[in-house]
């Protein structure tokens, strides 16, 4: 019972957050109701009794829209941002296709047969999702995860426009690189 | 530190006691100040409940274009935070909720400070705040993966995530002497998590007093208590990480735990006195650069440790 | 019982000090009474209920003390220290006023009447808004609209901009991307050169924004970045600053693309405080450095040792032995030291108290303290060859035309350190400089 309702308040929250995010006119406040949104959308995992990727979305979102907020509101400087401002664009195209979407997904919900428990739950059902999930691929996983965090780094590279012929110079020999600020190891 | 040994640790008692914790940690502060300015230390006690009741008079301010929502939302939250993630720190055997991921979840909710400092800069309305509210992003995109290694350093040597467990796998020999890098790691961001000591640039006088500029009367209050509880929780759980929890001999466990959080808040706040604000512009490549290494050679050296064994 | 006057009662006052050019006498008695009553110091108006200006009456000065003033929430209570003796009874006198708990109430009661009847105004004229920050920026070329805002208790008028600590403002001069200032987009993130960016979706010209306060404008950043420009003023009325100085910034984030130096006040001082010879000068300068680099531990007890040596001229052996230990746990910080390495340098003709980096000027600053009281004895001796209040003039014309170049492309934390290392003594410059232009 406390589940259910711990379920229904959270599903509502979350809706009700998610569209928050289009109706409030300050891009703090839709950072944060999206924040509350993903909040409400972590503890249905825990409901799950998947405890650990319950709290890992808490952790990730919470990281992950602060940094959204560095790169949202870094271009603006009035504090408090709330120069008021429309966060929607192509009004009617995104309503269509949210609609659909959410019309798709809660027909799936409604229309599977899901199959009826068989047996009891796992110990630890985050290590069997992630057995089933990705047991016989963790080595492709793993690769999948080196060949992103290459790509992040090469872009971060390719975008920076000092390289190290700006910082030590065309023959690279100047003993402590030319930066504008200086950092904190003493190069 | 079988678990149900004992009946868990009541929320109540949990919050009385980070509250003590929070005060002895403000008062601790105004005696080095006391001491610094040569005047009765002794004074300095009453110091964190006379600023209280000073704030419980004053008038809360209403500033022009402010984002009240979100302004109140970031004092609020910072106290919040401190008690959620007070409730894996086990006294003794007990904690109030020994959780399976007991790791991820103080992590998780002590995260919940960058929201914190960043709504209380930004929704101030200004420039202080501002500034102080991305430095405190940015000090937090800096010590934050250090941190994060710290932890699950700890957890690595244990198997578990359960802060029981990693207690319990400190029987023989404490984590701190085990994997003295990641305990370090683990104390410079503990200071950096509460904003306290040498990271205090985002509340820092440079910027007349920064994300905490303009918060006055009650939110202020609020603001303060939740800052020294955030600094109370964080060295409460230095204990079941590294300093092998309720253990030790004569004394029952809880007064071991007591005891030895009061000492590694007491270094905190000291060190917090003795050390000037890092700059970070500075700070950050040292996180990225040295802190961010050790602490993956920390784990390294630690999993092999672990499959020898 | 009374609650309210049971707990004002048992709270411990915390005051904000502004110094005019002419004050530091006041201050430095100010500072001392504040610290052995272990009263707090406060960073911001917002947290203190004291307002202590130290000085003599200053016309320039008084328009940021007044913002200082309806920046504070209340109770509070304010005092001017005119010079070095009586601190204490006008302090008391102060604290009288602050328990005076009907009087506080009345106050408050006033000060929200008006609040409401300036609201009311407001919304007579149509634009909702557009009263507050337009109507009473004291109008010095605009740089004092909003964007700082900061009001006070119970939603008083906005006391905004310069005094009280550097508000931000951000008036709306067009940004030079020709997107103009009066159509509003959205917050530097629309038209223009963001793609297609959230700056549709505002109808409203320039004219509604929050609180009255005009919108940023834009302008290139060091990395080639198009962003928003704020227009903040350090000073004069901001805690562990330079009396009188105030620096108008155009800032983007924290970091300063412009900047102006300028003395506020002090047209009729005629004598300089620091013509006391001794270390004392040194050693103030050196505290209020650390108080800025986040260090009040050690802020606080140079107080301590500035204000004995004051008060003893050939300073006392148990005096000596403290500035002693105390100059060598500042050294021997490496944090310190490794903080403010390289930052502002300055070099060539510049005059020598100011030469090098924040950190060889600290350094400096801390050696002039040892000299004088390092052996016993010598200190008259090393008193008359410190720099007297001429030279301390000539270096705060120097500092003054070199700040703008020193700090800007810095962000505030080196900005403000660079400040206080350098700390021009305005007090001096008057009283010795009297054509200067600046201000």
């Amino acid at each position: 019972m406390a589940e259910t309702v711990v379920f229904v308040v959270c599903a509502l929250g979350a809706v009700a957050s998610g569209v928050a995010v289009f109706v409030v006119d300050s891009m703090a406040r839709a950072t944060f109701a999206l924040l509350a949104s993903f909040l409400f959308a972590a503890v249905p995992l825990l409901l799950l009794g998947l405890s650990y990727l319950g709290v890992l979305v808490v952790l990730m979102m919470v990281m992950e829209m602060m940094v959204m907020v560095v790169f949202m509101i870094m271009y603006m400087m009035n504090p408090a941002g709330l120069m008021p401002m429309s966060m929607v664009h192509n009004k009617a195209g995104a309503l269509t296709v949210a609609a659909v979407t959410f019309a798709v997904l809660a027909a799936g919900v409604l229309l599977v047969p899901w199959p009826a428990r068989e047996g009891s739950p796992p110990g630890d059902p985050t290590l069997q999702l992630a057995e089933a999930i990705m047991g016989p691929h963790m080595l492709v996983m793993m690769l999948v995860g080196m060949v992103l965090f290459a790509t992040m780094v090469a872009s971060v590279v390719l975008s920076t426009p000092r390289g190290r012929y700006d910082r030590y110079g065309d023959d690279l020999r100047r003993p402590r690189p030319d930066d504008p600020i200086r950092g904190g190891v003493g190069r | 530190m079988v678990e149900g040994d004992a009946s868990p640790l009541s929320l109540l008692t949990l919050l009385v006691l980070v509250g003590v914790l929070a005060y002895a940690a403000a008062a601790g502060s105004a005696l080095l100040h006391a001491r610094a300015a040569g005047t009765a230390p002794v004074a300095a006690l009453a110091v964190p409940a006379r600023e209280s009741a000073r704030l419980l008079v004053q008038r809360r301010r209403t500033v022009p274009g402010a984002d009240a929502l979100l302004w109140r939302l970031g004092g609020a939250l910072l106290p919040v935070a401190a008690a959620l993630a007070a409730l894996v720190v086990p006294l003794g055997s007990t904690a109030v909720s020994d959780l399976s991921v007991g790791v991820v979840w103080f992590n998780a909710m002590e995260v919940l400070a960058w929201c914190a400092v960043w709504l209380l800069g930004w929704g101030a309305n200004s420039v202080w705040g501002l500034v102080g509210g991305y430095r405190f992003l940015i000090q937090g995109l800096s010590y934050e993966l250090p941190h994060m290694f710290a932890l699950i350093t700890a957890a690595l040597g244990a198997g578990s995530l359960r802060v029981g467990d990693i207690v319990a796998a400190q029987e023989g020999v404490w984590f701190a002497v085990l994997m003295p890098a990641a305990f370090a790691v683990y104390l410079v961001s503990a200071l950096a998590m509460a904003f306290w000591g040498p990271f205090d640039a985002p509340v820092g006088r440079d910027l007349a007093g920064g994300a905490s500029a303009e918060p006055t009367g009650v939110d202020r209050l609020v603001l303060l208590a939740g800052r020294y509880m955030l600094l109370a929780v964080v060295a409460a759980m230095a204990v079941p990480l590294f300093l092998g929890g309720g253990a030790g001999p004569i004394l029952p466990a809880w007064a071991w735990s007591l005891f030895k959080t009061a000492l590694v808040l007491g270094l905190l706040v000291w060190i917090g006195h003795r050390v000037p604000t890092v700059r970070m512009d500075r700070f950050t490549e040292v996180g990225w650069m040295v802190l961010l290494p050790l602490s993956l050679l920390q784990a390294l050296v630690v999993s092999v440790l672990v499959l020898a064994r | 019982m009374d609650v309210t006057g049971w707990l004002l009662a048992r709270a411990r006052p915390c005051a904000f000090v502004v110094t005019a050019v002419g004050g530091t006498g006041a201050r430095v008695a100010v500072e001392r009474e504040l610290r052995e009553r272990g009263w707090r110091q406060a960073a911001a108006p917002g947290e203190a209920d004291l307002l202590v200006v130290c000085g003599p009456e200053d016309a320039e000065l008084a328009d940021a003390v007044e913002r200082v003033w309806e920046q504070m929430p209340g109770p509070r209570a304010r005092v001017r220290v005119a010079g070095g003796d009586g601190a204490a009874p006008l302090l008391d006198s102060a604290r009288g006023h602050l328990l005076d708990v009907d009087r506080q109430r009345r106050q408050a009661a006033e000060r929200d009447a008006r609040a409401r009847e300036r609201a009311q105004r407001s919304d007579g004229d149509g634009h909702g808004n557009a009263g507050h920050g337009r109507d009473e920026s004291p109008g010095d070329g605009g740089a004092q609209g909003g964007g700082d805002g900061k009001s006070e208790g119970g939603g008083d008028d906005h006391g905004d901009a310069d005094g009280g600590h550097g508000q931000g403002d951000g008036h709306g001069n067009g940004g030079g991307d020709g997107a103009g200032q009066d159509d509003g987009h959205g917050h530097g993130s629309g038209d223009g050169d963001s793609d297609d960016g959230h700056g549709h979706g505002h109808d409203h010209g320039g004219m509604s924004m929050p609180g009255g306060i005009p919108m940023a404008d834009r302008g290139p950043d060091r990395d080639g970045l198009r962003l928003d420009r704020l227009h903040v003023h350090l000073g004069p009325a901001l805690a562990d600053w330079p009396a009188g100085l105030r620096l108008r910034l155009t800032l983007q984030g924290d970091v300063v693309q412009e900047a102006e130096a300028e003395i506020v006040g002090g047209t009729a001082v005629a004598s300089a405080f620091w013509d006391v010879p001794g270390p004392a000068a040194d050693l103030d300068s050196a505290q209020r450095f650390l108080a800025v680099a986040g260090w009040s531990a050690a802020a606080e007890a140079g107080r301590r040792w500035r204000d004995a040596l004051l008060a003893e001229p050939g300073p006392g052996e148990p005096t000596r032995r403290g500035v002693l230990r105390w100059l060598r746990r500042v050294r021997r910080s490496r944090v310190l030291r490794w903080s403010t390495d390289g930052l502002g340098r300055i070099g060539g003709s510049a005059p020598d108290p100011l030469r090098g980096d924040v950190t060889d000027r600290w350094a400096r600053l801390l050696d002039g303290v040892e000299a004088a009281v390092g052996a016993p004895g010598v200190s008259d001796a090393a008193g008359r060859d410190r720099p007297a209040s001429d030279s301390r003039a000539q270096a705060a014309e120097a500092a003054l035309d070199l700040l703008p170049s020193l700090v800007t492309g810095r962000e505030l934390a080196a900005v403000r350190l660079t400040v206080a290392s350098l700390d021009p003594d305005a007090e001096a410059l008057r009283a010795h400089v009297p054509g200067r232009s600046h201000g």
